[in-house]
C-alpha cells in the first residue's frame, strides 16, 4: 500500500494498506492507526454490542437494550475523539480485497464524519429512550452499523452494497415487529437501492469507476445524475405526497419504524451531497438542480399541509421528518456553497428532529410543548437555524430559487401553526399504552437548543468542512464555480452568519431567550407556590364529569388528500372487460402449454423459425 | 447431526449403492479427464470447461447438502443413489465436446431419468428431453450450412432454444405436480441437469457459429430470457399455488441466466454463471426445504428474522447470491443498450414480490432442517461474498 | 448408382419411421426400428460414411427393434382406428423436410442427413404425441438413431449404443400403465 499526501488546503489523503502501514511518507503508525480506527471502530463497537445482545437474549439476560444504547453513545464518542485527534483528512482504506465483485474500499472524510453523526446522534437516542427486546436491540444495533459502513463506502458501488445490507436489517427489524406496512417499505427501497446499483453501473460505463475518488468530472452525466437522484429522494422519502417515512408512523409500535427513519434519511442526503464531489462541485446540469430544489419546496409545503390537518398528535408528529427533509432537499439543490451547508445543517436536524419525534410525551406538560416546538423549527434551535439559512441560501440563488424559498416560508410557518395545534391533539400513542419518554424529549431538545445557540460552531466544525470536501475552494469551471469558503458563510471569530443577504448571530440571539427560558423556568416552581398559598381556600371541587375538549379544526383540508386513496382504490377495483379476460390469464395460458399436448411448442418453434429466417 | 443409526439411512438398497458409486466414478474420471486427455486417444472428445468442473463440483454439495438435511418423505439412500448417479450423468453431459454427441446422451439421460417410478407417466416426463434433444442435434446438423443463409439462421435459432427445451422454461414449460416427488419432477432439470448444460454448450457451440447466427443466437436467448424473467416474476407473484410460484422463481432466475448468457459479454457470462450456481446450492435446496409446507399446503407467517433473511436472500439483495448477478448483468446490459437494462430492473424490482410468499413456505425448520437452511444461507453468503474468487476459478 | 443408393436409404428410412409411427403393437414398432437402423445405415454408407460405422447404426436399429420385441401387446397394430392424422402427418413431415431443408442439400452426406432428419422428426412426434411407456422408449431410440445420422463418426457409433441401451431399460420390469 502507498500512502498518498493530498494537496488539499486542510486535508491530506491516506491510502491505507497492511503491509505499509507505521512506514509511510511522514505519517506516523499513530496516525495511520487512528484513521483506521475511525474507519472501523464505529461500526465495530455496534456490531459487538449486536453480538453481545443476542448472546444475553440466548442466555435469558434482559440487557441487550442497554448494551447496544451504551455501544451507540460510545460510537459517537470514539467517532468524535478519534477524528478529532487524527487530523480530520481524508483516509482511503484499500485492502487488496475483492469481494461482491468490485476490490473493497472504505473512505472517511468530513462527509462520512457529518453524515455518521447524523445517523448516529437519532439512533443513540432511540436505542437509549425506547423500548427493545434484546434481540431486537441486536438487530437495531447491526443495521446501525451497516449504516455507518454504508456510508464510509469509497465507491458509489460499495456504498450500494452497504445500503443493500442496512435495508435488509431494517426490513428484518420491521417486520418482526409488524407485518404491516413492511412490504410497501421493501419496495420503495428495492427500487431506490437498484437504482443506485445502475447508477454505479452508468459511472463505470462512462468513467471505468465509481470510486469517489476517481470519477471523471464528465462521468456524471444528467441520466446517471437523474437515476442517482431518483435513487436518493426514494431512499429518503423526501416527495410531495406521503412516503414510507410517514407511514412508518402508522404502525402500531413505533421503535423500527422510526429508527428505520434515523438511519436512511441520512443516506439518501448523503449520495446528493456525494454527487457534488463527483462533479467537482456541480451537478451535471442547472435544471437538475431545480428540479431537486422544487421537489424539495414541494415536499415540504405537503409535509406542511398534511401536518396542519392531522388528526392525531402522531399524525402530526408523522410529518416532522418530512417537513426537515423537504427543506433540506431544497437546500441541497440550490447548488451554491451556502445552499450545500444549509443542507447539511438541515441534514443534522432532520436526524435530531428524527430521534427526538418518537420521544414526545402523550402529555401537554412543558416537556411535550418543547418536544413539540423543536420539529416544527421554533427558535432557537438548530432546526429554527438550518430552515433560516435554507431560506437565506435560495434567496441569493435566484430569481426561481427564491419562490421556492417563500414556498418553505410559508410551509415553515404552517409547521408552526400544526404544531401549535398539535399539542391541543389527541395523541394516539396513549391507546396503544407508548407514552415517549420525557427524559429523552428533554435531553434531546436540550441538545437541539444547545446546537441551535452553538449554530456557528457546528457550522464551522461540522458543515463547512464537510461541504468543502464535495465543493472544493479551487475555482472550477462553469457556473456557481466558487466552491465553500469559511469567510463567505461565517463572520470574523466564527461568532456569527454573515452571508450576502444578511447576517445574525445565533448566539447573541438565541442567548437571551435561553436565558430568559431558564429564568422561567426558574421561577415556575415559585409562583406554582405562590399561586397555591393563596387559592387553597377559593379552590372549587373538581367537576364529577370532564367534558372533553373537542381536537381544533385543521386550517384547511389538504386539497389533493383523497386523490391517492382513491387512485389505489380504483386500481384495486380495475377490471378487465370479462371478453377480453381471457387473453390475460397467464395461468390459462401455462396450462395450454404444460398439460395438454406439446402442440404449441412445436407451433412456437414454427413461428421463431419463420421470424429468423425471414 | 446426520446419524448412521437413524432409520432413514439403515437400508442401502444395492441398485442405489451402484448407481452412486457409478456416478461418483464418472464425476471423479471425467474431473480428471482433462490431466489425461492428451495420454487418451478421446483427445478431442472429452475436455471439461471450468465453469462445469465449478457446476459439478457444486451439484455434488448440492446433492451431499439436500440428501442428508433437508427433510424428505423417501429413504435418503436412494435419494443419494440417484442424485449422485445424477452428478454422473451430468459430468458426462459436461465432458463431451461434440453437441451432437451431447444431444444423443440427453435423450439416454432423460429417458434413464424418467424411468424412475413415481409421478407423471415416463411418456410424460422425457417430452422436455427429447425435443431438447432433437433441437440440439438438428440445429448443429445444419449450423454449417451457408447457402441458403437462412437454414444457419434457424440452426442457430434451433440451438438456443434446445438449452430453453432442456430446462424446461418458457414456452416449453412442463407440467408440474405438486404432489410428485422433487426428485422426479421436472424441476431436476431446471434446478439440476441444465444448469450444466447451459454453461458449458454456449461454450461448444459459439465458436461454430457465423456472426449472423451468433446474433441469433443471442438474440433468442435475450428475448426469451426477458420473457421468462417477466413470466417467472409475475407468475410467481400472482399464481394461485405455492408449487407454482416456486417453479416461476426457476424461471425468473433462468431469465437472469439466459440474458447474461445471451450478451456474450464476460460480465453477462459471468452472471449466468453465479446465476447457475445460485439455482444449484441456494434455490433447489431452499425449495426442498419447502417441500413439506408445499405438500401439506400450510404456511406459517412470515414472522423470524430467518424466515425474512431467507426473503431477503430470494430477492438477490446484497451482500447474498443474487447482487452479483445482478451487478454483473445490468454492467452488461448497460454496455449493450439502456433500455434492456431498464427491462432487467423493471424485472429486478418486481422479484420481491414473491420472495416472502416463497419464504413463508420454507418457514423456520428445527433440528437438522435448521441446520441445512443456515448452511445454504451461508453459501449464499459466500457466493455474494467471493463472487469474484468464485468467477476467478472458473476462469470467467 | 451411388446417388441411388443414398435416396434409396433415406426413403428405407423414412418408411420405417413412418410404421414406427403408425403401429401401436411390438411388432410394428420393434420392424419399424430395424428399417430405420438399416435405410439409415444404408443411405449414411452410400454419402462416404465409415462402413464399419454405417453397420454399428444398423446394428443399433436392428437390436433396438429386437430387444423391444420383448415386451408390449402382440401383433402389428398398424394404422388403428384413429391413426389418419399420424398418415397424414407422416408424409406432410417428409414434404415439408424435404421443402425446407432441402434446400441446402448439395451432396449425398446431405441426402443422408435429410433421412437422419426425416427420421428424427416424425420419431421426436411420436415422443412428443404418445403416452405410453414403451412406445415412447421405441420412439426415443428411433429418435437417437435419426439424430446421428445427422452426424459422423462417434455420433453413429453413439446413436446406435444410445438406442440399444433404452431397449434395454425396463426389459424385465413392470409395465406402466399409460396415462
Amino acid at each position: 500500500m502507498r500512502v498518498l499526501r493530498c494537496s488539499a488546503a486542510r486535508a491530506h489523503s491516506d491510502h491505507l494498506a497492511p503491509r505499509y502501514l507505521g512506514r509511510v511518507s511522514g505519517r506516523t503508525s499513530r496516525d495511520i492507526g487512528m484513521a483506521l480506527a475511525t474507519l472501523l471502530l464505529p461500526a465495530a463497537v455496534l456490531a459487538v454490542s449486536a453480538a453481545l445482545s443476542w448472546g444475553a437474549d440466548a442466555v435469558g439476560l434482559a440487557v441487550g437494550r442497554y448494551i447496544v444504547a451504551a455501544a451507540a453513545w460510545l460510537s459517537l464518542a470514539v467517532l468524535a475523539a478519534v477524528w478529532l485527534a487524527g487530523g480530520r483528512g481524508l483516509v482511503e482504506f484499500t485492502p487488496g480485497i475483492t469481494t461482491a465483485v468490485a476490490p473493497l474500499r472504505l473512505r472517511m472524510d468530513a462527509v462520512v464524519v457529518l453524515f455518521q453523526v447524523a445517523v448516529l446522534v437519532p439512533a443513540a437516542l432511540l436505542l437509549t429512550f425506547q423500548s427493545r427486546s434484546s434481540r431486537e436491540a441486536a438487530i437495531a444495533g447491526l443495521a446501525a452499523a451497516a449504516a455507518l459502513l454504508c456510508l464510509e463506502g469509497g465507491s458509489l458501488l460499495w456504498t450500494a452494497i452497504g445500503l443493500g445490507v442496512c435495508m435488509s436489517l431494517v426490513l428484518i427489524d420491521l417486520h418482526r415487529e409488524e407485518q404491516r406496512g413492511s412490504v410497501p417499505f421493501w419496495g420503495v427501497q428495492t427500487i431506490a437501492w437498484l437504482l443506485l446499483v445502475w447508477t454505479a453501473v452508468l459511472l463505470e460505463a462512462a468513467g471505468g469507476t465509481s470510486v469517489f475518488g476517481a470519477i471523471p468530472v464528465t462521468a456524471l452525466r444528467l441520466p446517471a445524475f437523474a437515476v442517482l437522484a431518483a435513487a436518493a429522494v426514494l431512499c429518503a422519502g423526501v416527495l410531495p405526497v406521503r412516503t414510507w417515512v410517514s407511514e412508518a408512523w402508522t404502525r402500531r409500535r413505533l421503535e423500527a419504524g422510526t429508527l428505520a427513519i434515523a438511519l436512511l434519511v441520512p443516506i439518501g442526503f448523503y449520495l446528493l451531497v456525494r454527487a457534488y464531489g463527483m462533479g467537482a462541485g456541480q451537478w451535471p446540469a442547472g435544471q437538475a438542480n431545480l428540479v431537486v430544489a422544487a421537489i424539495g419546496s414541494t415536499a415540504a409545503v405537503g409535509a406542511a399541509v398534511r401536518a396542519q390537518a392531522a388528526t392525531t398528535r402522531r399524525g402530526f408528529l408523522a410529518e416532522a421528518v418530512p417537513l426537515g427533509s423537504g427543506v433540506a432537499l431544497l437546500a441541497v439543490g440550490l447548488g451554491t456553497p451556502l445552499g450545500l451547508v444549509a443542507a447539511l445543517m438541515g441534514v443534522l436536524s432532520v436526524s435530531i428532529v428524527a430521534g427526538l419525534a418518537p420521544l414526545v410525551p402523550s402529555d401537554r406538560g412543558p416537556v411535550a410543548l418543547l418536544a413539540i416546538a423543536v420539529p416544527a423549527g421554533a427558535p432557537p434551535t438548530v432546526v429554527f437555524g438550518s430552515l433560516l439559512l435554507s431560506v437565506q441560501a435560495a434567496l441569493e440563488a435566484g430569481v426561481v430559487q427564491a419562490f421556492l424559498g417563500l414556498a418553505v416560508v410559508a410551509a415553515w410557518l404552517l409547521g408552526l401553526a400544526a404544531a401549535a395545534r398539535a399539542v391541543r391533539l389527541r395523541d394516539a400513542s396513549a391507546d396503544t399504552g407508548l407514552n415517549g419518554s420525557r427524559v429523552g424529549s428533554l435531553v434531546t431538545a436540550v441538545v437541539a437548543v444547545a446546537a441551535g445557540v452553538g449554530l456557528t460552531l457546528v457550522v464551522a466544525l461540522l458543515a463547512i468542512p464537510a461541504a468543502a470536501e464535495v465543493m472544493p475552494p479551487t475555482p472550477v469551471q462553469g457556473q456557481g464555480a466558487g466552491g465553500v469558503s469559511p469567510s463567505a458563510i461565517l463572520g470574523a471569530g466564527s461568532l456569527g452568519v454573515s452571508t450576502a443577504s444578511g447576517g445574525w448571530s445565533s448566539a447573541l440571539l438565541a442567548g437571551p431567550i435561553v436565558l430568559l427560558a431558564l429564568v422561567a423556568v426558574a421561577a415556575a416552581p415559585l409562583l406554582r407556590w405562590h399561586a397555591a398559598r393563596t387559592s387553597v381556600a377559593e379552590a372549587p371541587l373538581a367537576p364529577a364529569i370532564v367534558e372533553l375538549e373537542p381536537p381544533p379544526a385543521p386550517l384547511f383540508t389538504p386539497p389533493l388528500a383523497p386523490v391517492p386513496a382513491r387512485a389505489a382504490g380504483w386500481l384495486k377495483a380495475f377490471r378487465l372487460p370479462a371478453q377480453y379476460r381471457s387473453l390475460f390469464r397467464p395461468a390459462l395460458m401455462e396450462a395450454a402449454v404444460a398439460r395438454s399436448k406439446p402442440w404449441l411448442w412445436v407451433a412456437v418453434t414454427v413461428v421463431l423459425t419463420i421470424a429468423v429466417t425471414r | 447431526m446426520i446419524s448412521a443409526q437413524s432409520p432413514i439411512w439403515r437400508r442401502a438398497p444395492p441398485p442405489q449403492l451402484w448407481l452412486a458409486v457409478g456416478g461418483v466414478a464418472a464425476t471423479a474420471a471425467v474431473l480428471s479427464a482433462s490431466d489425461l486427455s492428451y495420454g487418451l486417444p478421446l483427445r478431442d472428445l472429452v475436455r471439461v470447461p471450468g465453469p462445469g468442473r465449478i457446476i459439478l463440483i457444486a451439484s455434488a454439495g448440492a446433492v451431499l447438502l439436500t440428501t442428508g438435511l433437508a427433510p424428505h418423505r423417501i429413504s435418503r439412500w436412494q435419494l443419494l443413489g440417484a442424485g449422485l448417479g445424477a452428478v454422473g450423468a451430468m459430468a458426462v453431459l459436461v465432458a463431451i465436446t461434440d453437441p451432437l454427441a451431447v444431444a444423443l446422451l440427453l435423450i439416454l439421460v432423460g429417458f434413464g431419468w424418467a424411468t424412475r417410478r413415481g409421478g407423471r407417466p415416463l411418456a410424460i416426463r422425457v417430452r422436455g428431453p427429447a425435443f431438447a434433444a432433437l433441437l440440439l442435434g438438428v440445429g448443429w446438423a445444419f449450423h454449417g450450412t451457408t447457402a441458403p443463409e437462412w437454414l444457419g439462421r434457424a440452426a442457430a435459432l434451433s440451438l438456443a432454444l434446445s438449452l430453453v427445451a432442456a430446462a424446461g422454461l418458457f414456452p416449453y414449460l412442463q407440467q408440474v405436480d405438486p404432489d410428485e416427488p422433487a426428485g422426479y419432477s421436472y424441476l431436476a432439470w431446471t434446478g439440476f441437469f441444465a444448469p450444466a448444460l447451459a454453461l458449458t454448450l454456449p461454450y461448444r457451440l459459439l465458436p461454430a457459429l457465423t456472426p449472423d447466427q451468433a446474433t441469433v443466437f443471442g438474440a433468442t436467448l435475450v428475448g426469451l430470457g426477458l420473457l421468462n424473467l417477466g413470466w417467472g416474476v409475475v407468475g410467481a407473484w400472482r399464481t394461485d399455488t405455492e408449487t407454482e410460484a416456486w417453479r416461476c422463481s426457476f424461471l425468473a432466475d433462468w431469465g437472469l441466466v439466459m440474458v447474461g448468457t445471451g450478451l456474450f459479454q464476460a460480465d453477462g457470462l459471468a452472471a449466468a454463471y453465479l446465476a447457475l450456481l445460485a439455482i444449484v446450492l441456494v434455490r433447489l435446496p431452499l425449495y426442498l426445504w419447502a417441500r413439506p409446507a408445499l405438500l401439506q399446503r400450510e404456511f406459517p407467517a412470515v414472522r423470524g428474522p430467518v424466515s425474512v433473511l431467507v426473503a431477503v436472500l430470494l430477492a438477490g439483495a446484497a451482500p447474498f447470491s443474487g447482487f452479483p448477478v445482478r451487478l454483473l448483468l445490468l454492467q452488461a446490459a448497460t454496455r449493450t443498450g439502456w433500455p434492456l437494462a431498464v427491462l432487467l430492473l423493471a424485472g429486478m424490482v418486481l422479484w420481491i414480490a414473491h420472495s416472502l410468499r416463497l419464504a413463508r413456505t420454507v418457514g423456520s425448520p428445527r433440528g437438522r432442517g435448521a441446520l441445512g437452511l443456515w448452511l445454504t444461507v451461508v453459501i449464499s453468503l459466500i457466493l455474494g461474498m467471493f463472487s469474484g474468487t468464485i468467477r476467478a476459478a472458473a476462469g470467467l | 448408382m451411388i446417388a441411388t443408393l443414398a435416396v434409396a436409404g433415406a426413403a428405407l428410412a423414412w418408411v420405417g419411421a413412418a410404421t414406427l409411427l403408425l403401429s401401436d403393437d411390438r411388432r410394428g414398432l420393434a420392424v419399424g426400428l430395424a428399417v430405420v437402423g438399416m435405410g439409415l445405415a444404408l443411405s449414411t454408407a452410400a454419402a462416404g460414411q465409415d462402413r464399419l460405422v454405417a453397420a454399428a447404426l444398423a446394428l443399433g436399429g436392428v437390436g433396438s427393434g429386437a430387444l423391444h420385441l420383448g415386451r408390449g401387446t402382440h401383433g402389428w397394430g398398424l394404422m388403428r382406428p384413429g391413426a389418419t392424422p399420424r398418415v397424414i402427418g407422416s408424409l406432410v413431415a417428409v414434404i415439408l423436410t424435404v421443402v425446407v431443408a432441402g434446400a441446402g442439400v448439395h451432396d449425398l452426406a446431405g441426402v443422408a442427413r435429410l433421412g437422419g432428419l426425416v427420421v428424427a422428426a416424425l420419431a421426436a412426434g411420436r415422443v412428443l404425441t404418445v403416452t405410453g411407456r414403451w412406445v415412447a422408449l421405441g420412439a426415443g431410440s428411433a429418435l437417437a438413431l435419426g439424430l446421428g445420422a445427422l452426424g459422423t463418426g462417434p455420433a453413429l457409433v453413439v446413436a446406435a449404443a444410445v438406442a440399444v441401451a433404452l431397449g434395454l431399460i425396463d426389459l424385465a420390469g413392470p409395465a406402466e400403465a399409460a396415462a
